[in-house]
């Protein structure tokens, strides 16, 4: 058969057909992930209005961090901890730990490029 | 704020479109009912503005190009879902409209479903190509740019999937 007689034999017969019916489960669904989306309304709010509420939300993380900065807090217990850590454990490493982080960092990046390669292998030509 | 009664008859009336766009994309019922449901949610984030008569084109966009995300991103890649058939889906005649009680109509009917059926069961790499051109009426050019394959390989794939289709409807009925 020419290609241009089932090109229109084949839109004829697809013409025919009709709209396939959505489910009835549909429906409830939606309505079902509105309401999710709706016990979330920070999700709704345009993009500028969520960047604001991100940078207000660090700042009020900020704020206590930087009043507790400038406490006197010598005497606590935990910052004595903590302190101590740092000062034998974490300070007099931080190169070799640096260093492991970013080892770890490339392998990281190497496996992905592997991966995606991999991947792109079976993509359209 | 959204009424969601207004919403929900948005959804009524345009839920069967969405669908059939998405199910025939996809040729697959429970991938569908996923897509449009992404679809609607999309339409709910900006429902004010899409209350006017463009909302049927709006929404026919969305769902091919989620559809098109879907077919790349989730389900391998191209080369390997083009070789693959349709396994372990969902039976598809669950989804399909049942035909009229009449004996004739009844017998359009069930060529009707056997066409769709094997609309949907074509292979992903025929039967895309093949909806996009039958029912979304883009050209080969634009296809081949959507699915960002050569334009050789979108007529051929869309001749393959015509030539697979009269087979079936040849082989339950005889020769049209």
């Amino acid at each position: 058969m020419d290609p241009r007689d089932l090109e229109v034999l084949t839109a004829r017969c697809l013409a025919r057909l009709p709209e396939p019916q959505a489910p009835p489960s549909l429906l409830p669904s939606v309505m079902r992930a509105v309401a999710r989306r709706n016990a979330r309304p920070w999700q709704l709010w345009p993009w500028p209005l969520q960047a604001a509420a991100a940078a207000a939300a660090l700042l009020l993380a900020w704020l206590p961090a930087q009043a507790l900065g400038r406490w006197d807090g010598a005497g606590a217990p935990l910052l004595q901890a903590a302190e101590f850590l740092w000062l034998f454990f974490f300070e007099p490493n931080a190169a070799y730990l640096a260093a492991v982080a970013g080892v770890m960092g490339a392998v990281s990046l190497l496996v992905c490029a592997a991966l995606s390669s991999l991947l792109r292998e079976g993509s359209p030509e | 704020m959204t009424d969601p009664r207004e919403f929900e008859e948005f959804v009524r009336r345009h839920q069967n479109m969405v669908y059939g766009t998405a199910v025939r994309m996809l040729g697959d019922a429970a991938e569908a009912e996923d897509v449009a449901q992404t679809v609607f949610l999309k339409a709910y984030e900006r429902f004010d503005r899409l209350r006017g008569p463009r909302a049927g084109g709006w929404l026919r966009t969305v769902t091919r190009n989620l559809c098109l995300n879907h077919l790349t991103r989730f389900r391998a890649r191209w080369r390997l879902f083009s070789e693959r058939r349709a396994e372990g889906r969902r039976p598809l005649e669950d989804s399909i409209p049942t035909p009229g009680t009449q004996v004739l109509e009844m017998e359009r009917g069930q060529r009707r479903d056997r066409l769709e059926r094997g609309l949907r069961n074509l292979p992903d790499h025929q039967r895309v190509p093949i909806v996009l051109f039958h029912f979304e009426q883009r050209s080969y050019r634009q296809i081949a740019d959507l699915l960002r394959v050569s334009l050789g390989k979108v007529k051929t794939d869309i001749h393959r999937g015509r030539l697979a289709l009269r087979a079936l409807m040849e082989a339950e009925d005889g020769p049209a």
